[in-house]
């Protein structure tokens, strides 16, 4: 009976995707030099999670990975080890290794298994290795200065344990026609549960071991377990990689130390040191010493089963070198109670103990300095850190919502229908259905609001993300930056949220490499060493603006200019307003970096940011000042978001204004109307000559008003400019669902959008800007 | 009966004559026939939503249970018959690589079935569409069947249907 796991996967990917942000969050909030016990735990139960489920469905990898990073956490939170910024960097990077193996193994990209083994190596190190210098000193110290080789064994040993993995040999028992495929299933069955690398093939004939390496975390037991099935079980040997014990003693007897290596009498007293057995199948480990309440002396005495078979280490007398006794080792050596008894290094970064207690004491005032050491900004830390509130969600298929929508749109339309039908029934006769339809408007509306903003999420979502990158890049560049977000509430599509989110780093790194200058370049301009970045989110007429800004060196004009020219852009000329010079920077191809660096410079990604907004049906505006800074405004639409819409008439057509970009209408007096060149192009209104965009004429609507006189002139404002709109006639104001065109259709010039009437039609959504922008274009080339 | 059937598309399959279903229907005088498998609904002619400067056989977009539908009306795009619009005229709605759309025609005949061998490929000759879309002509009794690869024909640039971005 087995229960198809693939059908959780989605959960899972999901879940854990989540717990990754989350953990990445936390880690660029902890304090180094003082962490948050509630964080620490926090970060250490997202990884707790992912090990858990990753584990649960059978990927190894991530399972892996993140034990490690847990056990390194764990030490951390209880205290036993102090948080460096390398640790927080090796998370970090750990982090990246996780998304990069969940990626893998949703079919999107490839994890580099180099890379993955190196940051658990990393890890692994610093779970071993000493908190801070003092520490490291000191269990030089012990290792050096107290000579008891046990001891340094014990040291070397456990270390390698942890870092390196079990050594695993046994022989097999069965023919030689049978081994082969019990072989491969026990080599299948244990790689899948853990990493495992075949050192040494054997053969039964010649009675030939094999030898196998298994990850550090592999649970012996079950080892030993599975190959009780296939091997002798008096040739199963298992013993950490690099230990020097686990020499091919003839008699198999087995521990870290055997007979010959024990030194003195009174050493062995001194370390932990296991009795060689005179049977050969005993073992004995440490266990857990972080478990373990303190143990006296007494109590870590050798706990040996009844048989003869079982063994245990000596432990916990009183270090050598004469560490306070709460200090010392704790240890217990257990032993089976069953043949061949065995214990285990039950938790991977136990087994130094030596050192370990030796670390405990890592002074925060060390960290401190080598944070401050480190020289990297601090990243951006939120005044008030959000309270992590239980929210309780659940997990919707996006389709499922959509489809929500759209029925909540006929609805609308339906409702609509309904009231159109029942305006020409007597109010008085008809007083309850009147009623009822009112009732019906107001609860469909409400729906329609609450359906549509289950789409919508905070922009936060993206915005969380660049914390990380403005830390590492600064690093990365030398530059001390603060990030500053606003409005992170903002609530958009989430289509959007996928998609702005590449372009919007593009232009933070961009910011940040070329905007803010070194800290020494700022203090010799007078500001302050560390420059600002500021992300800002917000809505406006309809549109959601993310403003990226920073407080740098500013766009040179002349080194733009000149660039241009080196590179023979078309229409380059000095009279170029700044906007459109700055506008040359989405060039491709464009840099003006003097050195392309890892960052940033070869002039490929600003054009890629400028396209895929202009895809999202999105602008991106660029203000500038040289020494002062560069601000980049990102425009996108909200679509699905409902459109406070005016609609107008024009021939036999209805269109909708968004209004917010409507200013006022008005119509037009016969004195209003100027000519220029002979063409009526321009309306006077309050004392500015605007443009007049006929719609019928940009359309070629049929039958339409042509008489500037007769229709109605709504003056339209985008981006600072006006621009009046002829139409026949306003016909009123609604709030409309915005549908794509180009879902089935394509992309219309002068059309954003189409959205469904009342009486089932489709009207047309205009594209303001694009008018306005039609107008700025024609003028030139009528007047 | 669902086996039934499946029997026996094995058997003209084993024929090599592989049998396929088409919708046919009339273009003023002409017969055509498309995959059935493209067709999502027919449904009666609603005037639509013009669009501006849209090639004249787009006749604009309607509203098909909220999804904003174009539609084409093929008897201009062919260049048969006249394209009036009356209660009896048909949209096919089209379901085409997760795009709909609707075309215009003058009515709706029936639903045939075709072997490969009742399709024979088209002569090279000058129309109005170009030949590359048209995958055969099938022979019904008296009849003549223009095969329509309608997908083709959809998505081609000259209908301009689709986004060049898109593509």
């Amino acid at each position: 009976m087995s229960i198809d796991m693939t059908q959780f996967y989605q959960v899972f990917f999901e879940e854990t995707q989540e717990h990754l942000a989350g953990m990445e969050a936390l880690l660029l909030e902890l304090d180094v030099s003082n962490p948050d016990t509630e964080q620490l735990n926090a970060v250490f139960r997202a990884a707790h999670s992912i090990k858990g489920s990753a584990g649960t469905f059978g990927f190894t990898d991530l399972a892996e990975v993140t034990h490690i990073l847990e056990n390194l956490l764990d030490r951390i939170r209880k205290g036993e080890l102090a948080l460096r910024p390398e640790m927080i960097d090796a998370f970090l990077d750990a982090g990246d290794i996780l998304k990069d193996l969940l990626a893998a193994h949703r079919g999107a990209g490839e994890a580099d298994p180099q890379q993955v083994a190196a940051i658990c190596k990393r890890l692994s190190e610093l779970t071993v290795e000493s908190g801070d210098a003092t520490a490291t000193a000191k269990s030089a110290g012990v290792e050096h200065g107290a000579g008891t080789g046990a001891a340094t064994r014990a040291g070397t040993a456990a270390d390698a344990t942890a870092a390196d993995g079990f050594d695993v040999r046994f022989i097999l028992d069965m023919s030689p026609e049978d081994s082969a495929t019990a072989v491969e299933n026990l080599l299948a069955e244990l790689g899948h549960r853990w990493p495992i690398t075949v050192v040494e093939r054997g053969s039964v004939e010649a009675n030939q071991p094999w030898r196998l390496h298994a990850s550090a975390k592999a649970d012996l037991g079950i080892v030993r377990g599975m190959l009780e099935f296939v091997a002798r079980s008096d040739s199963i040997r298992i013993a950490p990689i690099g230990d020097h014990a686990d020499a091919d003693d003839s008699d198999g007897c087995y521990g870290f130390f055997n007979s010959d290596t024990l030194p003195s009498p009174a050493h062995s007293a001194a370390a932990p040191v296991p009795v060689a057995s005179d049977d050969e199948q005993g073992y004995g480990f440490f266990t857990d010493i972080a478990a373990e309440p303190a143990l006296t002396p007494a109590t870590g005495a050798m706990v040996a089963s009844g048989e003869n078979e079982a063994f245990g280490f000596f432990v916990d007398l009183p270090a050598p070198d004469a560490q306070a006794p709460e200090q010392a080792p704790l240890m217990a050596a257990k032993a089976g109670s069953e043949g061949e008894g065995f214990g285990f290094f039950v938790d991977v970064p136990a087994p130094a103990p030596v050192s370990v207690s030796t670390l405990t004491p890592v002074t925060p005032p060390a960290a401190a300095t080598l944070a401050e050491k480190s020289g990297v900004a601090a990243p951006a830390k939120r005044a008030a850190p959000k309270a992590a509130g239980g929210d309780a969600s659940i997990r919707v298929d996006v389709e499922k919502v959509d489809q929500l929508i759209n029925l909540i749109g006929e609805l609308v339309i339906t409702q609509a229908m309904l009231a159109q039908s029942a305006s020409t029934l007597d109010p008085v006769e008809f007083e309850r259905l009147h009623n009822g339809l009112i009732q019906l408007e107001r609860n469909t509306r409400d729906m329609q609001e609450s359906v549509m903003s289950i789409r919508m999420m905070p922009i936060s979502v993206v915005f969380s993300r660049f914390p990380r990158v403005v830390r590492d890049l600064s690093q990365k560049l030398g530059k001390q930056v603060e990030l500053k977000t606003i409005g992170e509430d903002t609530e958009l599509d989430k289509s959007l949220i996928e998609r702005i989110s590449d372009p919007l780093t593009h232009l933070v790194r961009n910011s940040l490499d070329h905007g803010v200058e070194m800290p020494e370049d700022r203090i010799a301009k007078g500001k302050q060493p560390t420059g600002t970045i500021t992300l800002k989110a917000y809505h406006q007429s309809g549109n959601i603006v993310i403003e990226v800004g920073d407080d740098g060196a500013g766009l040179n004009r002349s080194k733009i200019l000149s660039k241009a020219k080196e590179r023979n852009l078309p229409g380059i000329h000095d009279q170029m307003t700044d906007a459109e010079v700055w506008l040359l920077i989405f060039e491709p191809g464009f840099s003006t970096a003097d050195q392309v660096t890892e960052v940033s410079g070869r002039g490929v990604g600003m054009d890629v940011v400028k396209r895929n907004i202009t895809a999202m049906g999105g602008r991106v505006e660029i203000e500038s000042m040289l020494g002062v800074g560069t601000r980049m405004t990102v425009r996108l639409p909200l679509t699905l978001a409902i459109l406070d819409g005016m609609s107008v008439a024009a021939g036999q057509e209805t269109y909708i204004i968004p209004l917010g970009y409507v200013i006022e209408s008005l119509q037009a007096e016969p004195g209003m109307v100027k000519s220029v060149s002979g063409v009526e192009r321009l309306i006077q209104v309050r004392g500015e000559y605007l443009p007049i965009v006929a719609l019928h004429e940009i359309f070629h609507i049929p039958g339409a008003v042509t008489r500037l006189d007769q229709g109605i002139m709504v003056i339209l404002e985008s981006d600072g400019t006006k621009a009046a709109l002829f139409i026949d006639a306003l016909v009123g104001q609604h709030q409309v669902v915005i549908k794509s065109l180009e879902a089935n259709y394509r992309k219309v010039p002068g059309i954003s959008g189409a959205t469904i009437m009342g009486d089932g039609h489709v009207a047309l959504i205009l594209d303001v800007v694009a008018l306005v922008h039609m107008a700025r274009s024609m003028l030139p080339a009528n007047a | 009966m669902v086996q039934e059937h499946s029997a026996k598309g094995r058997d003209d399959a084993e024929d090599g004559a592989f049998a396929q279903e088409y919708l046919t229907f009339t273009l003023g005088p002409e017969e055509y026939a498309i995959d059935i498998l493209k067709v999502q609904e027919i449904r009666g002619y609603e005037a639509p939503t013009t669009i501006a400067n849209a090639p004249e056989f787009l006749k604009g977009v309607i509203n098909l249970r909220g999804t904003i539908v174009p539609i084409v009306d093929l008897r201009i795009k062919f260049n048969v018959g006249k394209a009036d619009y009356t209660p009896f005229t048909v949209v096919i709605i089209l379901n085409i690589s997760s795009r709909v759309v609707g075309i215009v025609v003058d009515s709706v005949s029936d639903v045939t079935m075709l072997r490969q061998d009742q399709i024979r490929p088209a002569p090279e000759f000058a129309a109005t569409v170009d030949t590359k879309y048209i995958k055969g002509l099938g022979t019904l009794g008296e009849r003549m069947l223009i095969v329509v690869d309608i997908e083709r024909l959809m998505i081609s640039q000259e209908m301009a249907l689709v986004d060049d971005v898109a593509v």
